[in-house]
């Protein structure tokens, strides 16, 4: 069982036991909680070669000593597949997939809000500056500049996955 | 020995013992033409490249700052003046020709040199504060990484900034352990906490319609843990996408 096959199997029992937290605008419906959201970065350039990747992995390989990005060979096809194909028991709700949503536009801005908060947002800076140190802080803001960068210059898509058991 | 000396004018280099062929004598005597030769033409073309060089100089200055001007699209030095490697950078830039010789140092004048840094230099001074991305200009910077051969032009000039092989190892070794060891570690993580990953609940009243998007090629996918501040605004995208589409169901 690979990688992301287990993934799709723990998030499968974590829906079925409703052990996921709520949102804020959750209904009173019994049903709450039967969803999530994965999101995942893929590249997407019209032609790969190593000088890509490298560059399409720069922003996140820089960022190791924050915050642990994790590389994985998935591409969407291959992550919707996994997502929609986890085992059921007999009797088990199965794992589907609702929607696919590229959302690389939005998160790109999400980062350039993050970006603006990085710089601008006194108390904020103080914690990434005491967490980070000074290096770290100016290094993580230009992670994440790299990073919007490739959204927008269509390297790199933003996706969505909706899944849920039904 | 004076005759030694005339069929033999290079000896440490031309010496039988050295040599792995039949008859030195031989070779070493036609040689000694085209050995004059080669010489003159030498002399002949670090002339021309010195003498092309000493008509740039007094262009230098110009280019220099037109250079610096060309620098600002992208970067933004933050102390009064540009950290030094980056002033050699485009020092060179100035001087350098697209081409050399005769041909060249005609066109000399109009013709802009490209600009190329790399980008340990970039990345150094901007961990150290010594230069700042310009607020408009990550596109621009992904471009000039992307584009190595033809690089990014700013009012003629060629701006390239070179990820080196150690950058492209270093991701490569990233991805490649990545996909080993730490996966595991993942899943655990994923088990645990699912806070700590961009993994959002949502509402169960909502009902898609399935929309796969068509996609190029793509094969590698990263996955970002949510254990820093840093990734806070990331859950508050995911609310604001859950209240766009409660907004386009019909009963919501």
């Amino acid at each position: 069982m690979s990688q992301h096959d287990r993934f799709a199997r723990q998030l499968h029992k974590m829906l079925l036991s409703r052990r996921l937290p709520q949102p804020d605008h959750s209904g009173t419906r019994e049903d709450v909680g039967k969803h999530a959201i994965v999101t995942f970065s893929t590249i997407s350039a019209p032609s790969i070669s190593l000088s890509t990747i490298a560059l399409c992995g720069l922003p996140f390989f820089l960022r190791v000593p924050l915050e642990e990005p994790t590389p994985i060979l998935l591409g969407l096809r291959r992550a919707v597949k996994s997502l929609s194909s986890s085992g059921a028991a007999a009797g088990e709700e199965r794992l589907m997939v609702m929607s696919v949503e590229d959302t690389s536009e939005t998160y790109a801005g999400a980062l350039a809000e993050t970006i603006e908060r990085m710089e601008s947002d006194g108390d904020f800076r103080q914690r990434l500056v005491d967490k980070w140190g000074v290096k770290g802080w100016r290094g993580g803001m230009l992670c994440i500049e790299l990073e919007a960068a490739l959204y927008k210059a269509g390297l790199m898509k933003r996706w969505e996955v909706l899944v849920g058991v039904s | 020995m004076p005759i030694r000396l005339q069929s033999h004018p290079f000896p440490p280099l031309l010496t039988p013992q050295n040599s792995q062929l039949d008859s030195p004598a031989e070779l070493s005597i036609p040689s000694l033409p085209l050995l004059l030769a080669l010489l003159v033409a030498l002399g002949l073309y670090l002339f021309c490249t010195s003498s092309a060089n000493r008509f740039d100089e007094t262009l230098h200055e110009d280019k220099y700052s037109e250079a610096l001007t060309a620098l600002m699209a992208i970067f933004t030095p933050t102390k009064s003046s540009w950290p030094s490697d980056i002033l050699d950078a485009t020092r060179r830039a100035s001087i350098s020709r697209p081409g050399r010789g005769f041909v060249s140092s005609a066109d000399s004048g109009s013709g802009r040199g490209e600009i190329r840094l790399g980008f340990s230099v970039v990345y150094k001074h901007i961990l150290n504060g010594d230069l700042e991305l310009q607020p408009t200009a990550s596109v621009d910077l992904v471009k000039a990484m992307l584009l190595e051969r033809e690089g990014m032009e700013v009012d003629g000039w060629k701006i390239k900034v070179v990820v080196e092989w150690r950058w492209v190892w270093g991701v490569s070794l990233w991805i490649v352990k990545g996909l080993g060891s730490r996966l595991v570690n993942l899943s655990e993580l994923w088990n645990d906490d699912v806070q700590k990953v961009i993994l959002v609940s949502a509402a169960g009243y909502m009902r898609f319609v399935l929309t796969v998007a068509v996609i190029g090629p793509e094969f590698i996918g990263y996955v970002s843990s949510q254990r820093c501040p840093l990734t806070l605004p990331f859950t508050s995208l995911n609310s604001r996408f859950w209240q766009n589409a409660l907004k386009s169901l019909p009963h919501a």
